[in-house]
């Protein structure tokens, strides 16, 4: 929340520096947004604003809530029973992220056209998932068991390009496409029956990041790489 | 996963490189570039809206077209003059009778002047700084402009200013083309494209001071969009909010 503070303080600011100094759309440079697949996609929310601070950058600051269901790719439980489990890991983050574009249309000035971006959330989430206890001496002795790892760190970071167009004057229908490198910290416990454990991302990591397909897992972070669409709606305030 | 980050690139670049871009070239004199220059009243002559039509084999004006869209353009340029404090006086040759004398005597041949004078010359030394044109230096600011017949000066006393320009829109609707790279790394865009017409606008200003004889600012956009309300809107409050300073 304080991150989000200061980035709203940081958005006022340039406001007052800048603001002046750029055109806009017909002088209106501070956009309300929500994303249409944050519902639909992530099970949550996301919230943003916008502010042309260049005649053609624009900087942003928002947050967002998901809640996605992961299905558990346990290779251990898979070897034993032929399938992944059923259950599912449930991840619930809060995000603040920021953003900026570059708008590549020098004749039209931003907030329209197309543009590149670059934009990166930092928070927290919630993991409720399922770990398969493994046991080669007594095998009947294995089971699945649930785990629960609260306040961990989750860090994305996408790049790509999008097109922003402006409807009956103060609609924005922002649609981007990009290139997501997802993070959870690995450092932190989790819990299985009262007794702390290093975290395990339980076959689901891969997919924590972009948000419409993973490429896989990237580097040693228990993040994933891949594609992320998005498709804003907005309105021009002020 | 070396095939995967060839893929995501070659994604990458083939949005970029379809991305709509477009062109914003202006020159004006130092006295038009300065805070507080002076210019709250311009008389337009008579604006200008063009859609052009080109097929595999010819180009040709939609004069039909054209004349529905030039008095919503005037409304436009009105309305966005307005909004960025400048009073646009605009003498459209359709709303005049054969009485409008001064028209015909006056503003036409003021118009003819402006376009062959801009056709012919520069502004003093913008050959010289063309180099240092860079991506995001797009204004140029000159001694001097290029310069008009003195003959027009009276003109000033006539309209109550001595600042007078043409405005002009034009659309080129190109024939339906594909894009190639798009196909191949994102075909539902990629067969899109062999649907939409692909279709270039440009926007003109010239803005002479009738009372020193020359072009003050001269300003041309292109960009690869069609000219829709928001578009023209976006478009038109930039370039009266650069020219009101």
């Amino acid at each position: 929340m304080r991150r989000l503070t200061l980035l709203t303080g940081f958005l006022f600011l340039t406001y007052s520096i800048f603001g002046q100094a750029n055109t806009g759309f017909q002088g209106k440079r501070f956009i309300l947004k929500t994303d249409l697949m944050a519902p639909l996609v992530d099970k949550g929310v996301d919230i943003s604003t916008e502010y042309v601070i260049f005649r053609t950058v624009v900087v942003g600051a928002g947050f967002n809530f998901t809640g996605r269901d992961y299905k558990q790719k346990l290779e251990s439980y898979k070897f034993r029973y032929g399938s992944y489990p059923e259950e599912k890991a449930t991840l619930k983050d809060f995000q603040v992220y920021a953003v900026a574009k570059l708008f590549l249309n020098n004749a039209i000035p931003a907030p329209q056209g197309s543009y590149a971006f670059a934009q990166i959330h930092l928070g927290r989430a919630d993991i409720k998932g399922n770990y398969y206890q493994v046991d080669n001496v007594n095998p009947e002795n294995e089971s699945l068991l649930s785990y629960s790892s609260e306040n961990i760190r989750s860090r994305k970071f996408t790049a790509g390009f999008g097109y922003q167009e402006v409807l009956l004057n103060f609609i924005t229908l922002d649609f981007d496409f990009g290139l997501t490198l997802g993070a959870l910290n690995a450092s932190e416990k989790f819990t299985i029956n009262r007794q702390d454990f290093n975290f395990v991302h339980g076959g689901f990591g891969d997919r924590y990041g972009p948000n419409v397909y993973s490429f896989g897992e990237w580097g040693l972070n228990q993040g994933g790489i891949g594609l992320t669409v998005n498709l804003r709606v907005g309105i021009l305030l002020f | 996963m070396n095939k995967k980050r060839y893929f995501i690139l070659l994604l990458l670049a083939s949005l970029f490189l379809s991305s709509c871009r477009g062109i914003l070239r202006i020159d004006q004199t130092k006295m038009m570039g300065r805070k507080g220059n002076n210019v709250k009243r311009i008389v337009c002559l008579n604006p200008d809206y063009e859609v052009l039509i080109s097929t595999k084999d010819q180009t040709q004006k939609s004069y039909q077209k054209s004349a529905s869209k030039e008095s919503t353009f005037n409304k436009m340029l009105d309305r966005n003059a307005r909004k960025n404090g400048i009073q646009l006086q605009i003498i459209d040759n359709e709303d005049l009778n054969k009485h409008d004398a001064s028209f015909f005597n006056d503003l036409a041949p003021l118009k003819q002047e402006l376009l062959q004078v801009s056709y012919l010359q520069n502004f003093d030394n913008v050959r010289n700084n063309t180099s240092k044109f860079r991506l995001g230096k797009v204004i140029g600011k000159h001694e001097q402009g290029p310069l008009i017949s003195p003959r027009f000066s009276y003109l000033a006393d006539i309209y109550g200013t001595p600042f007078f320009s043409i405005n002009g829109i034009a659309t080129h609707k190109k024939p339906k083309k594909g894009k190639l790279l798009l196909l191949l790394t994102i075909p539902p865009v990629g067969i899109a494209s062999f649907f939409f017409q692909d279709v270039d606008t440009y926007y003109y200003t010239i803005i002479a001071d009738v009372r020193s004889a020359e072009i003050i600012y001269r300003e041309v956009r292109q960009v690869n969009l069609r000219a829709t309300e928001a578009n023209l809107n976006s478009l038109l409050y930039d370039s009266f909010h650069i020219i009101s300073k």
